[in-house]
Order: C-alpha cells, then sequence, then structure tokens
C-alpha cells in the first residue's frame, strides 16, 4: 500500500479512531487502526469489540498503491499530530510501514491487518433516515439518565424503541426516566426496541457533520449501526429487558406550572449550595403565583430562593435530589418548562416541549 | 494445538464431547484441578470447537454437534491469537490481591452485550480461586439470568477457595494430574533434554505446565548446581552455601514473598535428592528422581549413617515451615546447613 496525503487530511479521521482503539488492553491488535484503500480514498477503522468506527476520507488523499494496513493507534496518532502541516507519504515496507515527511522518516512495526476483528460494511440499508442534530439532541437529553455500571446492564444503555412514525429513545437508572420522542415520516415497520449503549452514542456525537446533514440507522438483531456521510459507527446492544418505562410515567396530575428554565436551573443551583453529600435535597414550595426553591441543613444552614409564576391550585411542597433537576435543566434547550406534580411522596414530571418528558422521584423531607 | 493434541483428561472431554452432541451445553463451569494440567488450553480448545468455521466438522451449519476444531479457520486463529471478539480472558495479575469487581467488569460487560459474532460469547477467568467474595457474586448476578449463548468458566486449583455460592451453582468438571511418561514425552517435544525433561516429569506431579514452568527459569540448572553443592557440604563451607543459597533466592525476586516462593522451591529439589538417597539405601533399587546426578547420590548414600538421611528429610520438611513463618530466611538456611554437616559429617 502507498498513500500520499496531506497531514490534515488524515490527521482528524485518525485520531478519531485511535480513540476507539486501545481501550481494551487485552486483545492486543485492537490498539491498532485500520487504514484501507478504496476507489477514491482511504477507510480509517478501529473497533473495541464494542463499538467500531469507519471513516472515509476522500479529499487529500492520493493513492499510490492499493492495500490494508495495521498501524499502531497512539504512536501513529502521535506522528501525525507532531508532523509539521504538509505533505506525507505512507508506504508498506517490509515487516512494517514507512512514514515519509519533507525532512523526516518514521518506520514503525506493523501487525498483520488478518488478525484484525471483522468491520461492518460502510453501505447499509438504513431503517431510517433523520437530522444528525436532531439524534444527537436526543441522545444529551437522555444518556445523563442511565445508570452507571448497574449490574441491572439494560439500564446502562438507551432503549431504541422505531415504530411507523416515531423513534423514542428512553434512559432510566431507576429513580429517574428521560424520554425524547421525534416524529417520522413513515418508515419501512415497526422494529423490536434495542438498548443501545451510551458509548457508541457519544463517539456519534464526534463524528464529523455538515449542517442539516442525515444519519442512517439501522438495527438488526444484535447490532445498531449509525451511517453519516463520511463515518459508521456500530454497535454491539445490551442484553436483557428494559424496564417497561411506559408505565412509570404518571398521569392525572393536578399541580401544573410552568417556569422559565434558566431560572429554575439557577434556582436550584443557588439552593444547593447550603445542601450536603448527607442531606442532599431542595425542596420546592408551590404556592398561588409564586415557586420557591430551599434547603436546609443542620450543618450549613438555609437557603431560599423565590420565583414568580402562573399558578393558582393548590399548594404543594415536594423534595428533590438536586442534581436530577439540574440534570435535566441543563440537557434541554427550551426556554419555558413544566412541572407537574400531584403528591408529595409521588413522582413528578418535567416537560420540555410536546417531545421530551423526564419522569423524577420525589425524596421524603425531614 | 488442536483438541486431540490435549493429553489425558479424558473425563473432561467425554462429559463435553456428551453435552455438546447433545446440545445440552450450560452456561457455568467449574473446571477444577492442578495448575499447568491443562485447565487453560480445554477452554481455549473448548472455545474453538463453538466457533470453529470448518464446514469439514460441521456438516450442515453452525449446529454445535462436534467437539473438534480445525485451529486453521477465522474463528480458530483469532481465539487462539486472543483476538475473537466473543472469547474473553479474565486474567489474574501475578501477586495482586484478590481479584475486585472492578477487575472483573470487563469480562461481565462482554458478557452482557449481545455476540459480535455469536452465536455464542465465552467468558473464562483464570485462577479464580482469587476472586474475591464480592466480584465471584458479581458474576454470579449476570447469570441469574444467563444472556442467551453465555459461557462462563471458572478455572480454578483449589475447589475449596471459590465462595460456597459459586460451588453450588457451576457444573465442576475435574482435571487430573497427567502420568509421568505423558509429561515426559511432552516435555521432549517442547525440546527439552531427556535428562532435563524426566527430571521435570517427576517432580511437577503431573503438571506440564509447571514443568515448562521450572524450564523456563532454567530450574534443572539451578537444582544441578544445589545437588552438587550440598553433595560437597562440609564443616568448611557450609555457612558460604547457605548465604548462596539466600542470594541465588533473591536475585531478581520483586519482594520477600517472591523470594521465600523461590526458596521453597529450592528446599523441595533437595528434598527429592534425599529421597532419592533414602530410596537407594533402603531399597536399593528404584527409580531415582536425580537419575543425572546418580554418582552423588549413590556415593551418599554409602557414606551417610544409617538413619541421618531420614533426619536430613525431617530437617527439610521443618525448613520448609520455617521458612514460611520465620522473617529471618538467612538464619533458617544457615541452621539448615549447620544441621545437615552435623549429621552428613561425623
Ligand atoms: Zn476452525
Amino acid at each position: 500500500m502507498k498513500l500520499r496525503f496531506a497531514r490534515e487530511a488524515l490527521r482528524e479521521a485518525f485520531q478519531l479512531a485511535a480513540s476507539v482503539a486501545g481501550q481494551r488492553t487485552t486483545k492486543p491488535v485492537l490498539q491498532n487502526v485500520k487504514v484501507e484503500t478504496t476507489e477514491q480514498g482511504v477507510i480509517v477503522s478501529a473497533t473495541d469489540l464494542e463499538v467500531a468506527i469507519r471513516l472515509s476520507v476522500v479529499e487529500g488523499v492520493e493513492v499510490l498503491e492499493q492495500g490494508q494496513i495495521l498501524l499502531p493507534a497512539s504512536r501513529v496518532a502521535g506522528i501525525l499530530r507532531e508532523s509539521p502541516a504538509g505533505e506525507l507519504e505512507l508506504e508498506t515496507v517490509q515487516s512494517g510501514c514507512q512514514i515519509k515527511g519533507k525532512d523526516s522518516v518514521f518506520k514503525v512495526l506493523v501487525e498483520d491487518p488478518e488478525e484484525f476483528p471483522r468491520l461492518p460494511s460502510m453501505q447499509i440499508e438504513p431503517a431510517l433516515r433523520i437530522a444528525a442534530k436532531d439524534l444527537v439532541g436526543m441522545v444529551r437529553k437522555t444518556a445523563f439518565a442511565t445508570a452507571k455500571e448497574s449490574t441491572r446492564y439494560a439500564l446502562n444503555g438507551i432503549l431504541f424503541v422505531i415504530t411507523d412514525h416515531t423513534l423514542e429513545l428512553a434512559a432510566t437508572d431507576g429513580r429517574r426516566l428521560a424520554v425524547a420522542t421525534l416524529d417520522l415520516e413513515k418508515t419501512e415497520a415497526t422494529l423490536p426496541p434495542a438498548i443501545v449503549p451510551v458509548k457508541a452514542l457519544t463517539e456519534l456525537e464526534r463524528l464529523p457533520t455538515q449542517e442539516e446533514e442525515a444519519v442512517e440507522i439501522k438495527l438488526e438483531e444484535t447490532q445498531v449501526f449509525f451511517k453519516t456521510e463520511r463515518g459508521l459507527i456500530s454497535s454491539r446492544l445490551v442484553e436483557g429487558n428494559f424496564p417497561p418505562h411506559r408505565e412509570v410515567i404518571p398521569k392525572d396530575m393536578d399541580k401544573k406550572v410552568k417556569v422559565r428554565r434558566e431560572s429554575l436551573l439557577s434556582a436550584v443551583r443557588q439552593a444547593a449550595l447550603l445542601t450536603t453529600e448527607e442531606a442532599k435535597a431542595v425542596r420546592l414550595s408551590l404556592s398561588p403565583a409564586k415557586l420557591t426553591v430551599s434547603s436546609k441543613t443542620p450543618e450549613s444552614g438555609e437557603a431560599q430562593v423565590n420565583l414568580e409564576v402562573k399558578y393558582s391550585g393548590k399548594p404543594l411542597e415536594i423534595g428533590f435530589n438536586p442534581d436530577f433537576l439540574v440534570d435535566v435543566l441543563r440537557a434541554v434547550e427550551e426556554e419555558e418548562i413544566e412541572l407537574e406534580a400531584s403528591e408529595p411522596t409521588r413522582p413528578a414530571v418535567i416537560r420540555a416541549g410536546k417531545d421530551y418528558l423526564y419522569v423524577v422521584m420525589p425524596l421524603t423531607l425531614l | 494445538m488442536s483438541f486431540k493434541d490435549i493429553k489425558g483428561q479424558k473425563e473432561a472431554k467425554e462429559f463435553f464431547q456428551k453435552a455438546v452432541s447433545k446440545d445440552r451445553l450450560g452456561f457455568f463451569y467449574i473446571f477444577a484441578g492442578p495448575d499447568g494440567v491443562g485447565k487453560g488450553l480445554f477452554a481455549r480448545e473448548l472455545a474453538k470447537s463453538l466457533f470453529c468455521e470448518s464446514g469439514a466438522l460441521r456438516p450442515g451449519k453452525p449446529s454445535v454437534g462436534t467437539l473438534d476444531n480445525c485451529s486453521s479457520c477465522p474463528a480458530c486463529l483469532r481465539i487462539d491469537s486472543d483476538n475473537h471478539p466473543d472469547v474473553n480472558w479474565l486474567d489474574v495479575r501475578e501477586s495482586a490481591e484478590l481479584v475486585s469487581v472492578k477487575d472483573a467488569r470487563p469480562l461481565q460487560d462482554a458478557l452482557y452485550l449481545k455476540p459480535a459474532e455469536g452465536p455464542f460469547k465465552v467468558a473464562i477467568v483464570r485462577q479464580a480461586d482469587r476472586l474475591s467474595i464480592a466480584a465471584a457474586n458479581s458474576l454470579l448476578k449476570t447469570l441469574e439470568e444467563p444472556p442467551p449463548g453465555a459461557l462462563l468458566i471458572l478455572l480454578a486449583a483449589a475447589l475449596e477457595a471459590l465462595p460456597a455460592t459459586v460451588r453450588s451453582r457451576g457444573q465442576v468438571v475435574r482435571f487430573y494430574p497427567l502420568p509421568r511418561d505423558v509429561v515426559e514425552k511432552m516435555l521432549c517435544q517442547r525440546g527439552l533434554g531427556e535428562e532435563e525433561a524426566r527430571y521435570l516429569a517427576a517432580i511437577s506431579q503431573g503438571s506440564p505446565g509447571r514443568a515448562l514452568e521450572i524450564a523456563q527459569r532454567d530450574g534443572f540448572q539451578e537444582k544441578r548446581n544445589l545437588v552438587e553443592a550440598f553433595a560437597h557440604l562440609s564443616k568448611e563451607n557450609d555457612l558460604k552455601v547457605a548465604e548462596e543459597l539466600y542470594r541465588r533466592a533473591g536475585k531478581d525476586a520483586q519482594n520477600s514473598m517472591e523470594r521465600r516462593k523461590r526458596l521453597l522451591n529450592l528446599i523441595t529439589y533437595l528434598l527429592y535428592f534425599y529421597r532419592d538417597i533414602y530410596l537407594l539405601r533402603e531399597e536399593a533399587q528404584g527409580l531415582l528422581v536425580n537419575e543425572d546426578q546418580g554418582d552423588l547420590v549413590r556415593r551418599l548414600s554409602q557414606r551417610l549413617k544409617s538413619g541421618a538421611v531420614e533426619k536430613i528429610i525431617t530437617i527439610l520438611l521443618e525448613t520448609k515451615r520455617n521458612l514460611l513463618y520465620h522473617s529471618n530466611q538467612h538464619l533458617v538456611l544457615a541452621v539448615l546447613t549447620k544441621e545437615i554437616v552435623n549429621l552428613a559429617v561425623p
């Protein structure tokens, strides 16, 4: 294999692939990035056996001789990072690979590409196509609610439910639930729900996309694929069953109030300043025209922030873990959110727009 | 390497042959048996048999039916080189504390993802007797609702060291020491000299893995030097021999634990040497373990007074115990050589 390329052309893709490579040290071959030539350019790939990433690079790359090679991820990423901008030449030589710049030459020992795991095809038959920024937004609004390192593995991922007219993403750690939906133009068919590891979805956010670019999604029994114009991410799905989250969403909420998101976020943050790790709770007191966010601990004192709201229903006092409120208020972008509750002991709901809802368990206030 | 190259372990082979041909493979096995008799090799070959793509072995398609593999298809090759996505190993670091939940985590993660290529996902824990109770329970939790195709194999030398909850859940498959001649032949095939192979086969208690480990650190030569030194032990040099013994065991040792382990190994060499002398005296025949230094054995067996050999063997066994409990290893060795000299050189 022989390539001539502008350093900048390959650096970003290589770095992205290198960040996926090598996370599992028990399988040495995974610490490599695979580079293979195509008709127009090269494809740069890496996998940690959970997530695979493939990026096609066309511009700035000239293929002088077809072939494929495994390059040690961190070393070659370093070479691309440290080399001065300009043209580089990469060539397979006996027992390795030579990377030549204007004034530099590196000979890197490489492993046999046959040892590398199989990679998904860059061509997929998508089940649906949505705007990349919509998907990234939905992930951002749900990922924070996943469990971290639960032995109920299903809770560590995000549930994808595709019906003939909506895409729904749901995440829960057992104490809160985030659900983002998106209306679709009619899709092919209803697919069985799939639990996608968060890791794949955070990589997705890093894929280079153009404004307004679409991402194609394909679901298989054991894997999911996300494809953009230049990149492909695949991930193995998580085993197990997601809890029946629709049943958790409370209905018949008699207390509803609209609040400016920024104001509530700021109020919760301020009230949280005087909470402690042992007593991490803020109190929301709703009364006509007023919402008060407060906290009180014997060790550090009291805090109280008042917000003006349009409310004329019955008063309510309800406690929350401030982190659970801050997370959601930071993740959504709407100017105004709606807070719904019924009893101090029953879950409350935060809605942001018609496509997003968040259920959160209250804390018992002392 | 392939199944037929696994020596012995007939029981394990038949057990899995039956399970596989009846399509009744379980999801949790404990391979119990001494270190170095092939538990890891067996687990690897079993995994290869499940994934092997060779049509010759499996006419039809990936229905599991044969406990064999081709060792040459891409699946087999990648399992051999530890690069198969659905076959994961948990290796325990040497001299580490017990395996924590965090250490076991990647293996669990792999079990809880859907298979990459399927239809199985195999997770193998080496030295599972070093799992902490929390880590073992966490692994068991994964198996409460075993993910489809999951197969967890724990390899353990001491079954009793596993938490009772684990022992009771897994199907135990026993692995046994191999006959001495089989080990000897294997060692010769690995390129060891005849004398060395015979000696290591004799002292490794049916464990080719252990024998190879000794060979790797040049244990045979070490033993020869040791026997030579003890055969020529005298009132003039006994302290020097003790010091040399102590120094040698400490060379390249990372810590005092490792030094102690090596000292215990050296004492074992000596035990075999004096055992040979004893056998020769009492029975005037029998297979000498130290045949390669038979002259020394014979010479000493004639020279030593009746009763002295038994006493030396008792002293060596005591020395082993003392090395375990005394912090001053050097002193223990000095006492040892002094006592042997008193018995051997009146
Ligand atoms: Zn095969």
